[in-house]
């Protein structure tokens, strides 16, 4: 992980955390292989050494040694060395030993790892203005193989700046750390709620990953470990890298429900699978997932906006974002960038989801408007005028000339409104009441016309759910557009069982004088509605002459009983 | 008096024509009842009436085109429905009376005096309904500058010269028209803004001449009113 402390710098100077002293990175040194205690001597003649960048030490595990040249000003002190490097080392100032991490050793057995990363005090009475030299006796037997740029970085400056760095830079990653967390948290939770959302729990899944790795990232400078453990850190952020990689797109593909997704997942995860196998180091790997997970939720994103999926284009921008720190930053993409715009994707992510649970609430508040209005029409058709003041215009007339029959209209009229209201609000009821209604309608409307209307409905099971009032729509149609006069008409409905359908057929008598007109209309609109709204399942519902009869038909599924 | 009651209730037809007979017994000739549209039609193409009694909601049609053909006629049209917020509309259209349901002989008797002439319509027409070939125009109330007889029938003359021939008769019309129609003449309805001046000619002929210079002639028993009205 080079150049992480440019970053930490950074961080350091952007948390504002007080005076930024000076402080100095060393890029080069000399470097010898082999072992010599008089190598720390300031005057030793290193002219023969190896010049070579810091982070670039020898490929080796035996003990070599490192020196540099350091030029002071007066006053620096206090001073302090900071050592970032995969290695056990012994520091040198002037040819004083002023510090070490773990013992340095010749073998393997006599090596003992100690901190990663330390920080040396130089005592403030070599630290005088002029020419001073650092030098370091390194061995890195527990080193693995495939840890190659082990030195990190090696810093010069004010002693409680250097101290503070580290812990300045993990201030931002614990404060992302615990935003992550608490995200993860809540979302969790929402999920817990109402476990049909699956984007919720891939969204706290990410952010716990997200926090792991920060987690894993920060481990180093906020708790520290011996460097032979340092594989160990490097396996888990990569492999948290990757989950997060994976994870990423598949949230989008699951939040804007893009067909055969879990096919798409499936070629990411071959592919971040292929990124991990590439030759190359840690950070290698790291960059090629991302190059694998970005540009693909970039695809994803982007499919989703052009066909107008809510809040796509927030995480549209929030990947656009990432990609383009992904682009600038390159390889530090992990060290400088990926936090910051991480949370900017995040942020996008998650307003996205917002707007997404926006457009639900308000599908579901349309939803429930809708039954209310449903529920309201029902009402109003017995409430609005035509119904309800021809029937009071035929009371008053009885009850100036035959105020018996006056009474036992009114009493049939209450029947129908009582069980209307009692019925209009629910989704289905038992058929056996849906027929008590329409017999109450029938008796109304027979008082009216001064017809005798029949509702034939033997074959019928009164158990069978049923949206309210729809047998009574179709019924009241009939006798809306049937000029029915004298004597007589009889309805019939008819219950046939198919598998998993029910099939009730109303066959209601032609009487119009006129064309046979098709009321396909006002009613049958309510019908549907009602059918679509309370049926789950396949239902057809159609209408035809046959013969002098018009005939409906309507299919449903066989639901639950209901009992009355 | 004939009426012609069209009703799909059969109880509501029966209150209409008893409640009818009850207040103006003596001046009924005769009632007809019919449920449907057809019977109507087929009835009023054998038989002259003077009055439609119509339920707008027939069998569930929008009654309106069917009301624009009723005010056509040379009938007075009185709708009875439920429906009474479309009684503006109905108004507009040129019906005489509008009844909403349910109704009791006080508001009856009010249908009867507009009847009988004694009283206009609530709302004056907007439009007036007149039969072309095959088809009903309606022609704006504003455009009608003066109404004329012609036998049993009326024509409008419009402000641009139009003449058309509308079945009502002028009493019928005028009791549709707005206040500012004014009976001038034995044959003149006359829309008074159209009037510029009043001129007397020999033999005590009075004469209202019009803004296109027309003169109509206004009768003697008039020309008080007339003059006291144009004086505001």
């Amino acid at each position: 992980m080079p150049l992480r402390l440019a970053a930490f710098v950074v961080l350091a100077l952007l948390s504002g955390a007080g005076r930024a002293q000076e402080v100095t990175p060393i890029h080069e040194v000399r470097v010898r292989l082999g072992d010599d205690a008089r190598w720390a001597r300031p005057g030793w003649d290193d002219a023969d050494w190896l010049v070579r960048s810091v982070s670039a030490p020898p490929d080796t595990q035996a003990v070599f040694w490192v020196r540099t040249q350091v030029a002071l000003d007066p006053g620096a002190a206090p001073l302090g060395i900071a050592v970032y490097a995969v290695a056990a080392r012994e520091v040198y100032w002037d040819g004083v030993r002023i510090g070490q991490s773990g013992q340095v050793g010749t073998t393997r057995a006599g090596e003992v790892p100690g901190p990663i990363d330390a920080v040396y005090a130089v005592p403030d009475s070599l630290a005088g203005s002029g020419t001073h030299t650092l030098a370091l006796r390194m061995s890195t037997f527990r080193r693995p193989a495939s840890v190659r740029g082990y030195v990190h970085g090696m810093t010069v400056g004010d002693l409680p700046t250097l101290a503070a760095l580290s812990a300045r830079g993990s201030l931002l990653a614990l404060v992302f750390l615990g935003g992550f967390v608490l995200v993860a948290l809540y979302y969790g939770v929402l999920w817990a709620v109402d476990r049909r959302r699956t984007p919720y729990l891939l969204v706290a899944v990410l952010c716990l990953a997200v926090a792991a790795l920060l987690a894993a990232e920060s481990w180093r400078w906020v708790v520290g470990y011996t460097y032979d453990l340092h594989l160990l850190r490097l396996l888990a952020v990569t492999g948290l890298t990757s989950i997060v990689a994976l994870l990423l797109p598949m949230v989008f593909l699951v939040q804007f429900q893009v067909p055969r997704r879990w096919r798409v997942v499936g070629l990411l995860a071959l592919a971040v699978g292929l990124a991990l196998l590439s030759p190359g180091g840690y950070d290698t790997k790291a960059l090629l997932v991302f190059w694998v997970a970005l540009p693909s939720a970039l695809g994803i994103t982007a499919w989703a906006a052009r066909r107008r999926r809510p809040g796509a284009w927030l995480g549209l921008v929030g990947v656009a974002v990432c990609l383009l720190a992904l682009l600038a930053t390159g390889y530090r993409f992990m060290d400088t960038a990926f936090f910051p715009a991480f949370g900017v994707l995040l942020a996008g992510l998650l307003a996205s989801l917002g707007l997404q649970s926006r457009d639900e609430r308000r599908r579901y508040e349309v939803a429930r408007a809708e039954a209310a209005r449903l529920e309201a029409e029902l009402l109003k058709t017995h409430l609005q005028p035509h119904f309800l003041m021809n029937t009071l215009t035929s009371v008053m007339e009885w009850i100036e000339t035959d105020p018996a029959t006056g009474v036992r209209v009114l009493e049939a009229l209450a029947d129908e409104l009582r069980m209307l209201a009692d019925v209009s609000g629910e989704p289905l009821i038992p058929m056996a009441r849906e027929l008590a209604l329409c017999r109450a309608h029938l008796d109304v409307m027979g008082f009216r016309r001064e017809v005798r209307f029949d509702l034939d409905a033997d074959s019928v099971d009164g158990t069978a759910p049923i949206p309210p009032a729809v047998i009574h729509t179709l019924l009241e149609n009939a006798i809306t557009h049937n000029a029915y006069a004298d004597g007589t008409v009889r309805f019939r409905l008819r219950e046939d069982r198919a598998g998993t359908t029910r099939r009730y057929t109303l066959t209601t008598p032609l009487a119009d004088l006129d064309a046979p007109s098709r009321p396909e209309r006002g009613g049958l609109g309510y019908v549907r509605a009602r059918l679509a709204e309370s049926v789950s399942g396949p239902w057809t519902l159609a209408s035809a002459v046959e013969g002098d009869a018009w005939v409906t038909r309507l299919d449903l599924p066989v639901l639950p009983p209901l009992s009355a | 008096m004939r009426i012609l009651i069209v009703e799909d209730e059969p109880v509501v037809a029966r209150r209409l024509e008893r409640l009818l007979r009850q207040e103006a017994g003596d001046e009924i000739a005769q009632v007809t009842a019919c449920r449907d549209l057809a019977s109507a039609q087929a009835h009023l193409a054998e038989a002259d009436v003077d009055v439609v009694f119509l339920d707008l909601n027939l069998n569930g049609r929008d009654g309106f085109d069917l009301l624009t053909a009723s005010v056509a006629g040379a009938f007075h049209t009185v709708v009875v429905s439920a429906h009474t917020d479309r009684a503006l509309q109905a108004f507009e259209i040129g019906v005489l009376d509008f009844v909403g349901k349910p109704f009791g002989v006080d508001r009856l008797r009010t249908t009867l005096e507009r009847l009988r002439g004694v009283r206009r319509a609530e709302h004056a027409a907007a439009v007036l309904a007149v039969r072309g070939v095959g088809r009903i125009d309606l022609i704006p109330v504003a455009d009608v500058a003066y109404v004329e007889a012609a036998g049993s029938y009326a024509e409008l003359v419009l402000r641009d010269g139009t003449r058309r021939v509308h079945d009502k008769s002028l009493d019928r019309l005028l009791a549709v028209l707005p206040p500012a129609f004014e009976r001038v003449h034995r044959s003149f309805l006359l829309r008074i803004d159209e009037v510029v001046r009043l001129t007397v000619r020999a033999g005590s002929r009075y004469t209202a001449v019009l803004a296109s210079g027309e003169e109509i002639p206004v009768g003697r028993t008039r020309y008080k009113t007339l003059k006291a009205r144009l004086l505001g």
